[in-house]
């Protein structure tokens, strides 16, 4: 096994880790992961909460309106500051 | 607020949290957290656990990131090496060779068992009348980490030589160790 491809597993582990400890402990139903890439910011893993526990998906797809509250994001990179509704 | 927003008119989120994962207040990814079921779920006690956990997270993924970048460049200088094309070898300031690819080893007529034995000393391959040309080449070694391609000659384990073209770059920080690589 190659060296990258370590550093792959090791920061894909993490980003499991923190999705499910998020998404348990928040008592989301659902958590997405958003991470700059190349200058863009992109879904990197989605989280959902069901019977069985949480699953995490690794997804690496761009952000879309039909994913996440685009304009939410986008305020919160601007300011750097968290947003809650409800 | 957000009423304009497209996913929130036509998904039915009842709490919504957006946390921005910040690391020595730099941007490092945003965690988004909803519920579609019930409000208020994302009271002031679960969020600053969350953003204990967020912190913890920006660092941490930060780190896998930093490390990602350096295997991934370790590989990419490690696939031109045994890529054989040129001859490429590593070594240290007082001349021993630390590494070198097969290539170079051909060059000079060497094998693997001679490197491991610490028996490759580059400043014996430099014949003794090449040694002040090359020293001059090295000159500008110290302030700029790499010189210009200079010619000269090794000697191979026979005895025989090799006319090369030598480039010569600091291979790390301190500038300990130095990578040549050699074309005939």
């Amino acid at each position: 096994m190659s060296e990258a491809v370590a550093g792959e597993i090791v920061l894909e582990k993490l980003i499991e880790t923190l999705m499910v400890i998020a998404v348990e402990h928040a008592g989301a139903d659902r958590g997405l992961l958003i991470l700059p890439h190349g200058g863009q910011y992109r879904i990197e893993a989605g989280a959902t909460s069901g019977r069985d526990g949480v699953r995490v998906r690794l997804v690496e797809t761009p952000v879309t309106p039909s994913e996440l509250p685009v304009l939410i994001l986008e305020q919160v990179i601007r300011t750097q500051s968290q947003v809650i509704l409800g | 607020m957000f009423a304009e927003d497209e996913y929130m008119s036509r998904k039915r989120v009842r709490s919504l949290l957006c946390l921005p994962l910040l690391k020595q207040a730099e941007l490092i990814g945003v965690l988004y957290l909803e519920n579609s079921l019930a409000s208020h779920v994302f009271t002031p006690a679960r969020i600053a656990v969350l953003k204990l956990l967020a912190s913890q997270a920006a660092i941490a993924l930060e780190n896998a990131r930093l490390y990602r970048d350096v295997a991934e460049r370790e590989a990419k200088i490690r696939r031109l090496v045994d890529a054989n094309i040129i001859g490429i070898f590593i070594s240290s300031r007082k001349g021993e060779i630390i590494e070198a690819n097969d290539a170079f080893l051909r060059m000079v007529g060497y094998d693997r068992e001679d490197l491991a034995a610490g028996n490759m000393r580059w400043t014996d391959l430099t014949p003794p009348e090449w040694r002040a040309s090359t020293a001059s080449a090295l000159e500008g070694m110290d302030t700029t980490g790499a010189v210009q391609p200079y010619e000269s000659e090794y000697v191979r384990k026979d005895g025989s030589r090799v006319p090369v073209l030598i480039g010569s770059a600091a291979f790390d920080e301190q500038r300990d160790q130095v990578l040549r690589s050699c074309s005939i």
